[in-house]
């Protein structure tokens, strides 16, 4: 086992549990890698909720809280509000974070929580066999879409900038470096980091959608079907053309809402030994 | 394999042992074309591969 394996990988929860081929393995590698870059270990909190993308965080030998489908992010928001020195990372999928989990996403975004949520998007709910998501393409042969997805997928980053998020990336496995850099930017980032990592499904997404299980098959199909953009106005360019734009889309500073708690709880407490309420 | 795949200079081919999981794992059969850029480390979904330069004399093996 590699070295960052030795590491920061519980051993008794060896081997992963993912299908051959799959990318989530790829994502804990270059997550540890960017832990272990900044030496940040001792602080880390992980949330997961449920599903394949939800085992990356079970994995990694840190505090971590396995939780509902869907409700990964306000158990991050309840650990940042009682531990707010802790580096909180939320694991997630396209099914857990945008379906059943998207209200949480719209308000964690909307008040720049510091905290980074990464969702692991492989176009479908996979580890219930394969059914369809909110991010399923329009067309996509599913197992509850046999005929063909009828309904517009929901671009989770186009959600994050409206909803307010303050840092927002999407890369794939096929690009580990800068997934590693992007990673290291939402850790040191302060406020609502978001970023989407577009991960191949052999058996799920492969199988249905794309038409073969190879994992060779389904990597070359991320490199085929990713660009990466520099500039983030070129994404409809690239979305017309039927591709994936990858990028770093977004990274302003604004005010921190748990740091605007701690200020509005002193002006309180001053306004209170003044003898008044405000 | 994805180790396979994504090597430029063919160092792995399937191999014959096989994994915990019963799975037929790869083997880096031709270690003398390997030049250390770390992609099959990289890409490893099981993160099995470790990628170590060895320095001799003055250059880099």
């Amino acid at each position: 086992m590699n070295p960052l394996g030795e590491k920061y990988l519980r051993k008794d929860f060896l081997p992963f549990v993912f299908c051959p081929g799959c990318g989530d393995g790829m994502i804990v590698q270059a997550f540890l890698q960017a832990v272990d870059d900044l030496g940040i270990r001792d602080d880390l909190a992980l949330t997961a909720g449920i599903g394949c993308s939800s085992w990356i965080a079970v994995y990694i030998h840190a505090d971590v809280l396995k939780v509902l489908h869907g409700r990964a992010i306000p158990a991050a928001i309840g650990l940042k509000a009682t531990n707010p020195s802790r580096k909180v990372v939320t694991f997630t999928g396209d099914g857990d974070c945008l379906a059943i989990g998207g209200n949480h996403l719209l308000h964690a975004a909307r008040r720049n929580i510091d905290m980074t949520v990464v969702v692991v998007n492989n176009q479908l709910y996979a580890m219930t066999g394969g059914q369809v998501a909110p991010s399923t393409k329009v067309g996509s042969k599913t197992q509850t879409t046999p005929y063909g997805n009828i309904e517009k997928p929901l671009d989770g980053c186009k959600v994050a900038i409206a909803a307010g998020a303050t840092m927002v990336s999407r890369w794939s496995t096929a690009q580990p470096r800068q997934l590693i850099r992007a990673f290291k930017k939402a850790l040191n980032h302060k406020g609502f980091a978001f970023i989407e990592v577009m991960s191949q499904c052999p058996v799920q997404t492969g199988r249905y959608m794309l038409g073969s299980g190879s994992p060779q098959f389904n990597f070359q199909w991320l490199k085929d079907n990713c660009v990466i953009i520099d500039d983030p106005s070129k994404s409809g360019e690239v979305e017309a053309q039927g591709k994936i734009p990858l990028g770093d889309f977004l990274q302003v500073e604004k005010p921190e809402f748990m740091e605007e708690v701690q200020r509005m709880n002193q002006r309180v407490k001053e306004a209170q030994a003044k003898g008044g309420d405000r | 394999m994805l180790c396979q795949y994504v090597c430029q200079f063919e160092v792995f081919e399937p191999g014959q042992e096989r994994s915990l999981l019963d799975y037929l794992m790869p083997r880096p059969a031709k270690l003398e074309n390997c030049r250390v850029c770390g992609l099959c480390e990289t890409h490893c979904p099981d993160m099995a591969l470790t990628v170590i330069a060895e320095e001799k004399g003055e250059k880099k093996q």
